[in-house]
């Protein structure tokens, strides 16, 4: 207690900033789901139900069994998920919604302010990335739901830091940690331990070159333990499949538009695939921040291109803006290129880049710090005006997006309220639209729970009755893939009767007593 | 060469080829995490044992003393039989020091290496002048912060040899004046972790014929003391 106290006694103003700084993203990461009666965004509807499954039923619902694979998604979210729900009693939808926000706010800005510090040299500045980090939206935002992307990140961020002590300290105990957390990495995601396994392999060359040859020997042990791991665990067929396989369908896709690229006829609005109707400026002034942080990091990139980095924390830094910016140039040309069909989606690309550049752009107002007074003044002043001026935009555009996703939960409630009272438990079955397009094997469910219900309505009883529910949330998934989309007027047809409209659902029955030649199912 | 200088890349190579033959034997979908690995660790083998070797220790190559100072290795060898002392300077140097020599002689000093560029040591003096002196370490005015000027924070640094590591103990840090926001009393971790590029790479230098590969093995803070022990990896 004492010890405690005398702690806090010795908390400075950067402690209470940081504090504070932490106050201001975790708003920014609650107002959606404190905003929104369902979980914000689509992908938290997935990992909610996984963690139902997982509550109810005691199997891992990614895991097969059969190729001990996980084939669809990595289980490191679930299982936190699963464990915090499960031993604290809370439920497992509170959990997902609220959970992702708390813990990788708690983990991630002050993860950014210690690598800020150590890059910069300056407590100040290292607040300054912190907060350029927790305001901005794009990729900071997203990330910190229930997504696998932000828990990979989140572990990936500690890993970095464990990998610059290691390397400042020469010792091979950070080295061993960083292991540990490069397994958690792996454990987490499909595409971010490939950036994660290349940073560690650059790290490792820089050190060869530099004539550390022993420490590149440990630096080389957890890349290779990680390595052995996917292979040899249920990991192997997501992690050796997934990055590589996009990788090579991006390749295939530019090569087979090579002429209209080089005509320059290819290229389109980047952002169609998210926000269609919008022109570019827009999207500009909704993400300031982001935009004002990618612009000041392009003399951090530039600068440590041209001169060798000063120190180990900087060197770290640059290869990993050099990797995510290399995946965000390949995510934003994709999308521009191929709109819908690009492998890389862009999305992911802006939460790889937002953390190396809100660093390499706090490290470039060093240079402000070090101009004349009044210089300095001014550009605080202008940096301070763009934080204040991009929180009203940032807000609209969370406020927007998740009005359309309130949207669509409120008809998909009414929908599942329609399906519990008209459809009582028997002989029936549940058909989602990804019933018919590829997902067939859709979680077998007896729960009626209309939370999981959105994104999982193939609920399968048994073989007598077909009901059919499309929804919007399924048909116009976020991010356009061909799979997902099923032509409503397919259902238009005299084998099936429509038995509930709304805005964005509908339900079919399909009726198996015309003929036995009508459209088969699944 | 010794023995794990053998033993390090022919097992990197082994492992390595082994690897990438399992990579790339399952063919396309197969374990290419492993594959990439694989040639990873065949060119970390290569590169180590055809990598020239550092004509002394591994010096980090920020400091990149060994170049700056041209000849300095010459004075290592008698530093090693004794004690060393080394001084920062006012004007941004370190002078290595003999102490028994200096009961002897007039300082003592051996050498004197210049860890600040050019233009950092430029604007140091020209602080210097600004602020007339000053009686304890360097005037670090805020000019200096975000260059990272941390070597100004020693005073005196001991660097002692035992059998198998040698222990540097910092007398007395002072943190310059004025005192930088950030190296907050009773709080030194971040002078510590940022001096010690500078105590690595001289001890780095001063062991470099008694025993490669010095590395930084910890820091600890007593009362008014630094120590700084280095070993190999």
């Amino acid at each position: 207690m004492r010890a405690l106290s005398q702690r806090l006694a010795n908390l400075g103003l950067a402690d209470y900033l940081l504090a504070l700084i932490l106050v201001a993203g975790l708003l920014m990461r609650l107002l959606a789901p404190l905003t929104t009666r369902g979980l914000p965004f689509y992908d938290s509807w997935g990992y909610y139900g996984n963690v139902q499954t997982m509550l109810t039923s005691h199997v891992d619902p990614l895991f097969n069994y059969h190729d001990k694979q996980y084939y669809t998604e990595l289980p490191l979210l679930n299982f936190v998920l699963y464990l915090v729900s499960s031993y604290t009693g809370i439920s497992a939808f509170q959990v997902t919604k609220y959970l992702p926000p708390l813990l990788l706010t708690a983990v991630m800005i002050p993860s950014v302010a210690v690598i800020t510090t150590r890059v910069t040299g300056r407590r100040d500045l290292g607040l300054v990335g912190a907060l350029l980090f927790a305001i901005s939206d794009v990729g900071s935002l997203r990330e910190s739901y229930a997504l696998p992307e932000g828990i990979s990140i989140a572990v990936a961020l500690t890993f970095v830091i464990c990998l610059i002590k290691a390397l400042d300290r020469r010792s091979p105990s950070w080295i061993l940690l960083s292991g540990v957390l490069l397994l958690g990495v792996f454990s987490a995601h499909n595409l971010t331990p490939f950036m994660f396994l290349m940073i560690s392999i650059s790290v490792s060359v820089f050190m060869l070159k530099n004539q550390l040859v022993k420490l590149g020997y440990w630096l080389a042990a957890p890349i290779t333990a990680a390595a052995l791991f996917t292979s040899f665990t249920g990991l192997h067929h997501n992690i050796d499949n997934n990055p590589y396989s996009r990788y090579s369908q991006l390749l295939q896709l530019f090569f087979s538009h090579e002429k209209t690229i080089v005509t320059g006829k290819q290229f389109g609005n980047p952002l169609s695939g998210y926000i269609t109707t919008q022109p570019l400026t827009y999207f500009f002034y909704l993400h300031i921040i982001t935009v004002i942080t990618l612009l000041l990091a392009i003399p951090f990139f530039a600068a440590n291109i041209v001169k060798r980095p000063r120190n180990i924390s900087t060197a770290v830094t640059e290869v990993w803006l050099i990797l995510s910016g290399a995946t965000f140039v390949l995510g934003v040309a994709g999308d521009s290129l191929f709109g819908s069909q690009n492998p890389f989606f862009g999305y992911r690309t802006w939460i790889y880049l937002m953390m190396p550049a809100a660093i390499a752009a706090a490290y470039t107002l060093i240079y402000f710090v070090n101009a004349r007074p009044k210089r300095r003044v001014a550009a605080f002043a202008v940096v301070a005006v763009a934080l204040i001026l991009s929180v009203p935009p940032t807000v609209t555009f969370i406020r927007n997006t998740n009005y359309n996703f309130e949207l669509d939960n409120a008809h998909d409630y009414l929908t599942s309220a329609w399906l519990r009272s008209h459809v009582a438990y028997g002989n029936y079955t549940v058909y989602s639209t990804d019933a018919f397009y590829g997902a067939a094997n859709s979680t077998l469910n007896g729960v009626y729970d209309p939370h999981y219900f959105f994104n999982n309505i193939s609920v399968i009883y048994a073989n007598h009755t077909y009901y059919v529910v499309l929804s919007y949330s399924t048909l116009k998934y976020p991010f356009h893939n061909t799979g997902y989309v099923v032509p409503i007027s397919h259902f238009y047809n005299p084998y099936f009767d429509r038995v509930y409209a709304s805005e964005t659902d509908w339900i079919f029955v399909y009726n198996p007593t015309l003929n036995s030649t009508q459209v088969p199912l699944g | 060469m010794n023995r794990l200088s053998i033993i390090l890349p022919a097992a990197s190579i082994a492992l390595g080829s082994t690897f990438l033959y399992l990579g790339f034997e399952s063919g396309a979908g197969g374990y290419v995490t492993l594959s990439i690995d694989g040639a990873f660790l065949l060119l970390v083998g290569i590169v180590s044992i055809f990598a020239p070797r550092a004509d002394t220790a591994e010096v980090d190559y920020l400091a990149q003393l060994s170049k700056q100072v041209p000849g300095a290795s010459e004075h290592f060898p008698s530093i090693m039989s004794g004690k060393l002392y080394a001084k920062f300077t006012r004007d941004g140097r370190v002078a290595l020091i003999d102490r028994e020599a200096a009961s002897k002689d007039l300082n003592g000093v051996v050498h004197v290496i210049e860890p600040l560029s050019g233009e950092l040591r430029r604007l140091v003096l020209k602080a210097q002048t600004k602020n007339h002196g000053g009686d304890r370490g360097f005037a670090l005015t805020r000019r200096f912060e975000g260059q990272l000027v941390d070597k100004g924070v020693l005073e005196g640094i001991h660097v002692e040899l035992r059998e198998n590591w040698i222990e540097v103990t910092l007398h007395r840090p002072v943190t310059g004046v004025p005192l930088l926001p950030e190296y907050r009393e009773p709080n030194e971790a971040m002078v510590a972790t940022l001096s010690s590029l500078l105590l690595t790479t001289i001890c780095c230098l001063v062991s470099a014929d008694a025993k490669r590969d010095t590395t930084l093995k910890n820091i600890s803070r007593h009362g008014d003391e630094l120590v700084i022990q280095l070993g190999g990896v």
